[in-house]
């Protein structure tokens, strides 16, 4: 264990308090936006009430407690997975989201994953090539791709792979054909992801690939390396074997955390490509005004960054002894 | 699927390829038998249903008169939904009781001589069997049981839903065996899917900026098939100055509608000059018309006090208020953002000024409850707005909890800072009043047609235009597409025996 136990105490303090503000925000929006809760409640159909089935609406959701009282409800109710019932989907919230995470998973970790390798390769060789034709064509060709929207990149990927090419499907996440199982159907849906997975990777890979170029150059300058080229080691071990491994902890960080923000940073690429994730339930909640669900959306979105940043935080010293308890009391 | 949570006409057509109604095919045409065979009206207040004999509920199950009298109390009695209103209000039926084991009579509070045409062409059957376990219709999301050529067999939420035919419907025999829906929420989308042949067919009306793309493609064709929606300009009549009935007049007046159709939709679509309720509606009177009359617009404002008294450019109210209002528009429609900063730039040569703010769709869809929220706002009414007549009348209609004389915080229009008083507006009362005691067709057309004309003198509303619904398909997977005013290409009589079709359409395209 890296962390004391007071640590790591403190720290799983100090993110409880963090969520316990950011779910008492969401708890607040339908009571903080103008015009009647109700409304945000249970739809258009407030506005058609006469007083008595106003009031019996009012109690049905207990929006006729004090606040106070509301809130305890509402944080007992979201403990045990009962986040109310969509408006749009007339499901449980819980059971929207849980049907649509795993596709937000699945597009988003395929996308980091891919983005996180390739960024650190080649933040590497450009940090090798420092200064020539290769790291400038490098960092030009991906500070274009990272600034580039993502709608635009997917929609340029659809009309160049999908309607002129046709190599890849322009959207979905399986085809409609009920004949497939098994292998067959694991490599449809791997076909479908390849172009929003490939948008996706390239909008988040800017990022790391920076991250990792400036890191490599800064161990590169380390005197072990030096000592490394006086032994004769080749290019691509000192590279691959010495540089990249002692440049990985901020790319490490930098991943875990755009773990975290991606689960709704897929809301254009999932529109985009009609994956039906998370990103996409946010998308049409919006336009439907479907309350219930937008506020569990943004739990589920609550959770995973402040879990993220925890992740982060408490694995750290594991991959940087010189940030955990031993080393900060061994300083005393 | 579910009646209650489809509380959009958009996807009746969905609801149609499941479940049935008494008479087919929508209130646009005539309808023909569905699951009644006979309706008869015996006298102002009482009408009576023969219901077809042999007809099966998808899982087994015979369909009942009991079933129809279910239906009618459930939509009446239960949660509001988009069919709530045809029993409930416009019109009201107080009972459906089972006379036999093949009568149902149906007892209205005032005469209501189209319930045949409008209410039994429009209204889904349930069965009485699966629903009456439902307690709350808007949490039921089992896959749906009707009567209809399809059987829905998959739904995957966000992605599609899958129809199989049932082979057996007493109305025609399928040609269509499955039917797969994608559900595709981005409209570039769809129409990259159509090109590619990922898709045989769609609902959404292509776009006039991409029509010779689609006309060149050799494996695509576009017909022309209304779907009876337009695009309106609505007016806060909660707010002064556009409570002042005449104002609204002169404000329409100023409006060059067909100067935004041939900007905006490239001339492929009706102008808004037509009138409203859709002109193509075969209830909508044929009179009626929203003409630009710029010279009309100045003098009438002139005479009703809106003079531009400190020379700024801007017209002030008799109070003194300058006419400046805010238009929201939803930022995903550029074609209603291009229509509103043209009909700002036309207003703003008669000294109003009118700002275009975008927002988004769903505050857009808000305005609809809320009158205390906007001055102005551009949005799109599919056909249960824009061509219905019971849906006009109930839209407008007048009395203690609705459009004029509403209370604050009751009634369809919801909230807004009006004094009730001020909101009178007679000359509409007297109509609605007629409405509800015409006992023939024809004295409610009279009457409703007179309506029709009121509104477009005054309009809350002013109808911006109405598209031609360009619809395409792929004619290699299906080529034997026909209209339903109401529904375009994409309805379950689409997917029968032409020959089995009977007057159930309007238009053939093979």
């Amino acid at each position: 264990m890296r962390h004391s136990p007071r640590q790591f105490g403190q720290r799983v303090l100090e993110y409880g308090l963090t969520f316990l503000a950011a779910v008492g925000i969401n708890f607040l929006l339908p009571h903080l936006a103008p015009g009647d809760p109700l409304l945000y409640v249970i739809g258009p159909e407030a506005t058609e009430l006469g007083p008595a089935e106003r009031a019996e609406e009012l109690a049905r959701f207990g929006l006729d407690e004090p606040l106070h009282v509301q809130f305890v409800d509402y944080l007992v109710a979201a403990v045990q997975g009962d986040l109310g019932t969509s408006l749009t989907f007339g499901q449980p919230v819980t059971e929207v989201l849980l049907t649509r995470l795993p596709w937000t998973l699945l597009l988003v970790g395929s996308a980091l994953v891919l983005a996180a390798v390739l960024g650190t390769i080649l933040g590497a060789i450009s940090a090798w090539h420092e200064g020539d034709r290769t790291d400038v064509g490098l960092m030009g060709t991906i500070v274009l791709a990272m600034s580039a929207p993502g709608f635009w990149l997917g929609m340029l990927f659809i009309a160049i792979f999908a309607t002129w090419l046709g190599w890849f499907p322009s959207s979905g996440i399986r085809s409609a054909d009920t004949g497939l199982s098994g292998i067959g159907a694991v490599l449809d849906i791997a076909w479908h992801l390849v172009l929003p997975v490939t948008a996706l990777a390239l909008v988040r890979l800017g990022s790391i690939y920076l991250i990792a170029r400036n890191t490599v150059l800064s161990t590169l300058a380390e005197d072990f390396l030096l000592f490394s080229r006086a032994k004769g080691l080749s290019d691509r071990r000192i590279l691959y074997t010495h540089a990249v491994p002692n440049s990985l902890l901020p790319v490490y960080t930098r991943f875990i955390l755009q773990m975290g923000v991606a689960i709704g940073g897929a809301v254009v690429i999932e529109t985009v490509f009609s994956i039906p994730g998370i990103g996409r339930v946010i998308f049409d909640a919006a336009l439907e005004r479907d309350y219930p669900l937008l506020q569990g959306a943004f739990l589920v979105l609550t959770v995973t960054v402040i879990g993220a940043n925890l992740v982060a935080d408490l694995t750290y010293p594991y991959f940087d002894p010189r940030t955990g308890a031993d080393q900060r009391e061994g300083r005393r | 699927m579910n009646p209650y949570i489809t509380n959009n006409a958009r996807w009746d057509w969905l609801i149609e390829l499941v479940h049935d109604k008494l008479l087919f095919p929508m209130p646009f045409t005539g309808p023909v038998s569905g699951l009644a065979t006979d309706v008869t009206q015996v006298d102002d207040l009482t009408w009576t249903a023969t219901i077809r004999d042999g007809v099966e509920w998808h899982d087994g199950e015979p369909f009942t008169p009991e079933d129809v009298a279910f239906s009618v109390g459930y939509y009446r009695d239960g949660p509001h939904s988009r069919n709530a209103h045809h029993v409930s209000q416009v019109p009201h039926i107080v009972e459906a009781e089972v006379l036999d084991d093949e009568t149902v009579e149906f007892t209205t509070e005032y005469p209501t001589p189209t319930l045949a045409d409008i209410t039994f062409a429009d209204l889904p059957i349930l069965p009485k069997h699966v629903w009456s376990e439902v307690d709350d219709p808007n949490e039921y999301t089992e896959l749906a049981v009707g009567t209809g050529p399809y059987e829905i067999v998959e739904y995957q939420q966000g992605e599609r839903l899958r129809f199989e035919a049932t082979g057996d419907w007493f109305y025609g025999d399928t040609i269509v065996d499955e039917l797969v829906v994608e559900i595709i929420p981005d409209p570039s989308v769809t129409f990259t899917q159509l090109k590619t042949g990922e898709i045989d067919s769609t609902v959404r009306p292509i776009p006039p900026e991409t029509l010779a793309d689609f006309e060149s493609d050799d494996a695509v064709d576009v017909v022309e098939a209304t779907q009876l929606q337009g695009v309106e300009l609505r007016l806060n009549f909660s707010r002064l100055p556009f409570r002042d009935h005449e104002f609204r007049r002169a404000l329409s007046r100023a409006i060059d509608l067909d100067a935004v159709v041939d900007i905006v939709m490239l001339g492929e679509a009706i102008s808004g000059s037509e009138g409203f309720p859709h002109p193509r509606s075969p209830w909508t009177a044929d009179d009626i018309e929203i003409p630009y009359r710029p010279d009309f617009a100045r003098q009438r404002l002139d005479e009703l006090g809106y003079t531009d008294a400190d020379g700024d450019g801007v017209r002030e109210s008799p109070e003194g208020e300058p006419l400046e209002f805010q238009l929201d528009i939803a930022s995903n429609e550029p074609q209603h953002i291009r229509a509103g900063e043209i009909v700002a730039d036309q207003l703003s040569n008669f000294g109003i000024d009118v700002t275009v703010q975008t927002t988004d769709f769903g505050t857009i869809r808000s305005y609809y409850g809320r009158l205390d929220a906007y001055d102005m706002y551009i949005s799109t009414s599919n056909f249960h707005l824009a061509a219905d007549p019971d849906q006009f009348v109930m839209n407008h209609r007048g009395g203690p909890n609705l459009l004029w004389n509403v209370s604050p915080g009751q009634g369809l229009l919801g909230d807004h800072d009006a004094d009730p008083e001020d909101l009178a507006y007679p000359e509409y009362e007297r109509l609605q009043q007629d409405y509800f005691e015409a006992t023939s067709t024809e004295q409610m057309l009279e009457v409703y047609h007179e309506m029709n004309r009121l509104h477009n003198r005054q309009p809350v509303a002013i109808p911006l235009w109405y598209p031609k619904d360009l619809l395409g398909y792929r004619p290699d997977a299906h080529d034997l597409w026909a209209e339903t005013p109401g529904q375009g290409i994409a309805h379950k009589y689409s997917f029968i025996e032409p020959a089995d079709r009977r007057d159930a359409i309007t238009r053939e395209f093979y």
